[in-house]
């Protein structure tokens, strides 16, 4: 067991507040630039530092929200923020800083940009499949990005005003804006769901660091019951299925998982860049359309097909949908559930586990939790077992080698057009080439990954011959999947810097 | 005389009969006579050839060595007594001089000769009443006679000697002796699958060292491995339902290889079973006997499968993790060779570290630039074979094959046997997997855990349930520190470990796909861009073994990504996801890599018998 010392302090007012713990607001707005003026660029982002909100503030806003909800029985009406961070492509930051300075990165993903990685991730190769490169709103050879400021806030006239003036300021100041993205929660079918229903976000992973020196002064608090019942699963988890990850996987400075061990802290194992990366993260930007009906007939009709194959135990559609998805709309997990929906809320909707089921319940919590290893209650193709596949061992070997594919997410749903809604994609990683790139190279799109015959994620996957692995009375159905119901309409990698990089460091480049 | 081998040769000698000719019995006496004897191996020369030729020869010149060239051995002349004892499969060959008659010949069923008295209480119909020894035959003629319709004949008179106008002679057949004097080689070690050490390397990076975890690995796993047995166990049979396929089901051999690779194949997987079985038995302190009810690994021709056997795929990819992330220094470090103590020379050499069962070469133009990538998963076992097949008789024709095959992978006539070879600590000449044409040419794995042995080895070690303190074992990690089976530093030793312990957790036996192999599965080119468009799959050409559209049967064990020159570019201009290909190891990376294995239903072990959960076995 990590003693808590080992947990490095994690510099929280340095290091932006969408990467730890996440703006997590009603509506998160994307403003994509290009650089016209270097000079111009860097003195307007550089002054802008004290304006960019950190990690701690994020941090102590949210404490102050819940506290305020905790008190009221309700959302606070009058604990409203701003947040503004600013990321930058590998373009972007070479005109600001240098190709060399650039080049110091290891991540080959990010030098190169997500347009020359699209196919590589998946993406439609031929030029006239929707979600080719070619046709992307934003990012692609048609549409360069050098960066993007992004802000949130529950309010969204004073969200817009602020918008403005921060267009006004970068747009004088050797910027052009070249697109807009808008997030809002309430452009989905309900807010905290994602387009097609399903409630969304419940999984994330928790962060090792520290506030401070005290031992104990988590930065992800441990919210399991105290008692020793519970010491084995805290040693992994900061609170249920939230696994804990040592900080270097999503930032730079600081050290990952030594070797195959997730609860020891390899300090010198650090991500590879420039050292004014410290405390910086590499963000994915994916705009993704999302087509409801084409994802709806494709259950209706599969589930139809499947009453006349297979009449005694043919899943209806609401079941059809949930051993997609792996969770039910509500958010219940399939492996705890897989005939009908139960209805498990809380932190039990994220207690559970595929090879062992943990113990031991958490208080309260009722329902059943068994061990799902060979998928017959969750499919091994579910689009959350295939890019978490938990205490399983996976082609990798074993389970402890996927926490460091773990990523940040930090996406929000859009709603542009009746045409036009799905999900704004947003991920941190220290990684892309390990983390994001591997989850979508590796896992979504291969059929036997992270196990064999798991079948392709139905939801994201893309190409042609894609097939979902439905177990069904003693065997197991191929499911052929050939309509995309999550189409890729734009995006690029970023690079999240410091606080000091704004600072400081921008400024030396420009002495140079 | 081993009774398996002498059925073999009555069932021989009944397919003689069947298909020789029943058109009167001249026809059918020398018919039957010249398939008996081209059976044997004889030269084709038999034609015209009659038992009564042979008789006459065999008298005059007291051997058969003009017309048979040695194939058949005089046993007894007439009138004298057998100089050795009489047994099932020897012939006796009868004719009166002077009649003209075609003689006759038959093969003795039953090396049990009884005498006159007591065949009749046997029941068993024979050509005489003289006082004698007589014996079942098979026979053409006026009557031909199967061992179906037991018919007897007199071999031997009351005093022991053989009949006037009759000799009994022995058929010297290859076949016979490809079965009785099999040997299995020396070069068949007890392997396991050993951890990676290249020699004189700093220490690696990332994964180097296991932080101590819970608990250790129980002392007595240490113990030296290496133990080998002296001599085949003859108490399996081998069944004759089931045959282990050379891998990948390559056709270079023909059917005297063949039996002996399956024979190679069946010690092999005996060894194994029995290495996880003495370790229990060891460690627990309990006879083999009772140790082998923990093991749930089995061999298919020693225990012949009436249950029905479902298979289950195992996936990793050919590109070692062990290094660290891929990246350009990565790649450059994996592509090379290393220092490493070879386990068949027990000498240092420089051989590939590769270490997921998949080795590749690189061929680069006067540029630098690549051309050319040559993969394999050939195991070292399928040339050592060849080197020393375990049969005297078959080495020479082996060792050609060996020597031709070489020449084939490198397209060049200019090896020769020597150049194969190589001296061992103790001076012996042996295969050498680390000479020069395998290094170029990249013909089969030569790292020296990438063995068909370290496979087998794998499986029936992790086939065992383990506990610690009492508490079953379902994390393989654990597993592994427990039982230390191959290197936890791979992809394929955990998920091979995995996937074996998680069907013996279920109570079902377990064994391997035949034919045994490790094979390429498929190559991902998801998001290869070449110059000019062309889809970069299409250079991707499996050499040997065979793709197939469902990977989960793919069996391919050589395979090249090359371009050729008429496309006018190179590997290296095609890009990955925007990185041009400078290294094998960036191909590596999107080979997907498989094995099979088979598994019985729960609780029922190979024969169909009903069978309880063993008890896991304490680390």
């Amino acid at each position: 067991m990590a003693p808590p010392t080992d947990e490095p302090l994690l510099a929280l007012d340095e290091i932006q507040g969408n990467i730890i713990p996440g703006f997590l607001k009603d509506h998160q707005h994307f403003i994509f630039f290009s650089i016209t003026d270097a000079s111009a660029a860097r003195s307007c982002l550089s002054k802008m530092n004290s304006r960019l909100s950190t990690a701690a503030e994020v941090l102590e806003a949210h404490r102050i929200w819940k506290s305020m909800r905790d008190r009221l029985g309700h959302e606070p009406d009058s604990a409203h923020y701003v947040f503004l961070n600013v990321a930058l492509s590998a373009t972007g930051l070479r005109k600001l800083t240098s190709t060399p300075e650039v080049d110091d990165f290891a991540d080959v993903a990010f030098k190169l940009g997500l347009a020359e990685r699209s196919g590589y991730i998946g993406d439609p190769s031929v030029k006239t499949d929707s979600g080719h490169v070619s046709g992307w709103v934003i990012g692609g050879p048609a549409h360069p990005v050098d960066g993007v400021v992004i802000m949130a806030s529950d309010d969204l006239p004073w969200l817009e005003d602020e918008q403005k003036k921060i267009i006004k300021e970068i747009t004088s100041q050797g910027m052009s804006v070249v697109h807009q993205d808008r997030g809002d929660v309430h452009g989905a079918p309900k807010p905290g769901h994602e387009q097609f229903g399903f409630k969304d976000g419940i999984s994330l992973p928790s962060v090792r660091g520290r506030w401070s020196k005290e031992p104990y002064d988590f930065v992800y608090p441990r919210t399991f019951p105290r008692g020793t019942p519970f010491d084995t699963v805290k040693a992994d988890f900061a609170e249920p299925g939230s696994r804990l990850i040592w900080p270097g996987h999503f930032l730079f400075g600081y050290g990952r998982q030594k070797g195959d061990d997730p609860r020891t802290y390899d300090s010198a194992n650090q991500p590879k860049g420039p050292i004014w990366a410290r405390d910086g993260s590499l963000m994915v930007y994916r705009r993704l359309r999302q087509s409801t009906d084409e994802f709806w007939r494709f259950v209706e009709d599969t589930s139809k097909a499947l009453a006349k194959k297979y009449p005694k135990s043919a899943p209806d559609k609401q079941r059809f949908s949930a051993l997609l998805v792996g969770r039910w709309a509500s958010g219940t997990p399939v492996t705890r559930s897989p005939d009908k929906d139960v209805g498990i809320t809380g932190d039990a909707q994220n207690y559970f586990a595929y090879d062992n089921a943990p113990t031991p319940a958490l208080p309260g919590d009722s329902a059943a939790n068994m061990a799902d290893p060979d998928g017959l209650s969750c499919p091994l193709g579910a689009h959350i077992r295939k890019v978490n596949p938990r205490d399983q061992a996976t082609d990798l070997g074993f389970a402890e080698r996927t926490p460091p594919r773990s990523i940040l997410r930090r996406g929000i749903t859009y709603s542009a057009k009746s045409d036009d809604k799905g999900l704004l994609f947003v991920c941190y990683q220290s990684s892309i080439v390990d983390q994001f790139e591997f989850l979508m190279n590796r896992w979504v799109n291969k059929p036997n990954a992270p196990r064999d015959h798991a079948g392709h994620d139905p939801i994201l996957a893309l190409g042609p011959d894609r097939v979902f692995d439905l177990p069904i009375e003693n065997k197991v159905e191929e499911i052929p999947v050939s309509k995309a119901f999550v189409v890729p309409t734009g995006g690029e990698y970023f690079f999240s810097p410091s606080i000091a990089f704004f600072k400081k460091t921008l400024l030396s480049f420009a002495r140079k | 005389m081993n009774s398996d081998n002498g059925d073999y040769i009555l069932d021989r000698a009944e397919l003689a009969l069947l298909s020789s000719s029943n058109g009167g019995r001249l026809q059918s006496e020398a018919s039957f006579l010249q398939r008996l004897l081209r059976d044997g191996g004889c030269p084709v020369s038999v034609f015209g050839l009659s038992p009564a030729r042979l008789f006459r020869e065999a008298v005059r010149h007291g051997s058969l060595q003009r017309s048979t060239q040695n194939r058949l051995k005089i046993i007894a002349m007439p009138s004298s007594r057998p100089d050795v004892a009489l047994r099932a499969g020897d012939w006796m060959i009868r004719a009166v001089p002077g009649t003209g008659d075609v003689g006759h010949v038959c093969v003795l069923a039953c090396a049990d000769l009884l005498a006159r008295f007591a065949l009749a209480s046997e029941g068993i119909a024979a050509e005489s009443a003289q006082p004698g020894f007589y014996g079942t035959v098979i026979e053409g003629g006026a009557y031909p006679h199967t061992r179906k319709e037991p018919f007897a004949r007199r071999f031997l008179d009351d005093r022991g000697r053989v009949p006037p106008h009759s000799v009994i002679v022995r058929a010297q057949s290859e076949e016979v002796d490809a079965l009785e004097d099999y040997t299995p080689p020396t070069w068949l070690k007890d392997r396991e699958r050993s951890p990676t050490r290249i020699i004189k390397r700093p220490a690696e990076s990332i994964g180097e060292t296991e932080t101590s975890e819970d608990f250790t690995p129980p002392s007595w796993l240490k113990v030296s491995e290496r133990a080998r047995r002296a001599s085949i166990d003859t108490e399996f049979e081998v069944s004759e339902a089931f045959t282990f396929e050379p891998t990948a089901m390559l056709t270079d051999f023909g059917p005297k290889l063949r039996k002996a690779w399956h024979a190679m194949m069946e010690t092999l997987f005996q060894r194994k079973i029995d290495l996880a079985t003495r370790k229990i038995a060891f460690g627990l302190s309990i006879t083999e006997a009772d140790a082998a009810k923990y093991v749930r690994f089995f061999s298919p021709a020693s225990r012949p499968a009436s249950i029905t056997l479902t298979g289950a795929n195992v996936p990793w990819n050919a590109f070692p993790i062990r290094w660290g992330s891929p990246s350009p220094s990565t790649y450059k470090l994996v592509d090379e060779p290393d220092l490493q103590t070879s386990d068949v020379l027990q000498k240092n050499q420089m051989l590939r570290i590769q270490d997921e069962y998949c080795e590749w070469q690189v061929f680069r133009n006067s540029a630098n630039k690549i051309v050319r990538v040559v993969f394999t998963s050939e195991p070292p076992e399928y040339y050592q074979f060849l080197y020393e097949p375990g049969v005297a008789a078959l080495r020479k024709f082996s060792r050609d094959l060996l020597v031709s095959l070489y020449q084939a992978r490198c397209d060049t006539k200019a090896i020769t046997l020597a150049d194969l070879e190589g001296t061992d600590v103790t001076g012996a000449t042996v295969y050498d997997p680390g000479n020069k044409w395998n290094n170029q040419y990249c013909v089969h794995l030569q790292m020296p855990a990438n063995t068909l042995g370290a496979q087998v080895d794998i499986a029936a070690r992790a086939a065992v349930l383990r506990s610690h303190g009492g508490k079953l074992i379902t994390d393989v990690k654990k597993l592994i520190n427990c039982d230390g089976f191959g290197d936890p530093r791979r992809q394929s030793d955990p998920t091979i470990g995995d996937n074996v312990n998680k069907l013996a957790r279920e109570n079902q036996f377990i064994t391997l796909e035949n034919p045994v192999g490790l094979y390429m599965a498929k190559l991902d080119t998801s998001g290869w861009k070449t110059p000019d468009g062309t889809d970069a799959q299409t250079f991707w050409k499996v050499l040997r073994g065979k793709a197939d559209k469902d990977p989960h049967k793919s069996m391919i064990v050589r395979a090249e990504f090359a371009v050729p020159k008429s496309q006018g570019y190179t590997v290296s201009d095609i890009k990955i996801a925007g990185v041009p290909i400078d290294f094998g190891s960036q191909i590596a990376e999107h080979l997907d890599m498989r094995l099979g294995a088979r598994f019985g239903p729960k609780d029922k072990d190979p024969g169909g018998a009903t069978i309880s959960a063993p008890k896991p076995v304490d680390c």
